[in-house]
């Protein structure tokens, strides 16, 4: 099956980061968040590093760059994030939402009884403090970038496994007064 | 597999949405639309 794009799409020629870009191991470069934060445009972005040829991955990191016009990139020389412990597999597929003047990174977390979906904030790209982390299965979090009535407003995607027989993927939406106590809403 | 992963999508002064997304797990890639144009699109269908 062959998907078309709508004609009011109108797609670069090339890849904005390829793992030629990277100054350190990288192998695979995608599903990165992008923010307008302090005056410049700032990608956070996943690497699966490892074997190419293999097809073995090594690990995964979240990597930083910078730029001017939203094209073309400066990639920092380290990782900016990355979590690995004997429970925690890795952190992968980050978005950046800029809330009253502080920068939010939804991201997914692989651990050894599930997955988890976080939120850090940061105000330079080098300090992540975690605000939160969902029960498993629950990732691909998103943050709206304004508070309504006051809440903070997240959407998200669980996946549970003893609804009704299937795979649900349904979004939800759920609600916070503070950063990291969410009631659920609606799906 | 040909999967799209859009993460991120800015809105710039001129009406010019850039859509950040990862395309099938290997490359990071950008489009862009008009805001209007978007809006309408989701209004149609």
């Amino acid at each position: 099956m062959i998907y078309k794009s709508s004609p009011v799409i109108h797609k670069l020629d090339a890849p904005v980061l390829t793992w030629r870009d990277i100054p350190y191991k990288a192998a695979l470069i995608f599903n990165a968040g992008v923010a307008k934060f302090g005056g410049r445009y700032v990608m956070v972005f996943r690497n699966d590093y490892g074997s190419m040829e293999e097809h073995k991955l090594e690990g995964t990191s979240i990597g930083l760059a910078f730029s001017d016009d939203g094209i073309r990139w400066e990639v920092q020389p380290k990782p900016c994030f990355e979590l690995h412990d004997n429970e925690i597999i890795r952190a992968y597929d980050p978005r950046l939402t800029v809330i009253d003047g502080r920068c939010y990174m939804c991201f997914a977390v692989d651990t050894k009884h599930g997955l988890r979906g976080g939120i850090a904030v940061t105000d330079d790209f080098e300090k992540f403090e975690i605000l939160s982390l969902s029960l498993p299965d629950n990732r691909n979090m998103v943050l709206f970038p304004e508070k309504i009535g006051g809440y903070y407003c997240r959407l998200e995607r669980p996946m549970p496994v003893y609804s009704r027989g299937r795979d649900r993927f349904d979004t939800w939406l759920s609600y916070s007064r503070a950063e990291c106590c969410w009631s659920r809403t609606a799906r | 597999m040909a999967v799209i992963f859009p993460g991120g999508m800015l809105l710039e002064p001129d009406g010019e949405v850039k859509i950040y997304y990862g395309a099938s797990d290997t490359y990071e890639c950008m489009a862009r639309a008009d805001v209007n144009e978007l809006v309408k699109l989701c209004l149609e269908k």
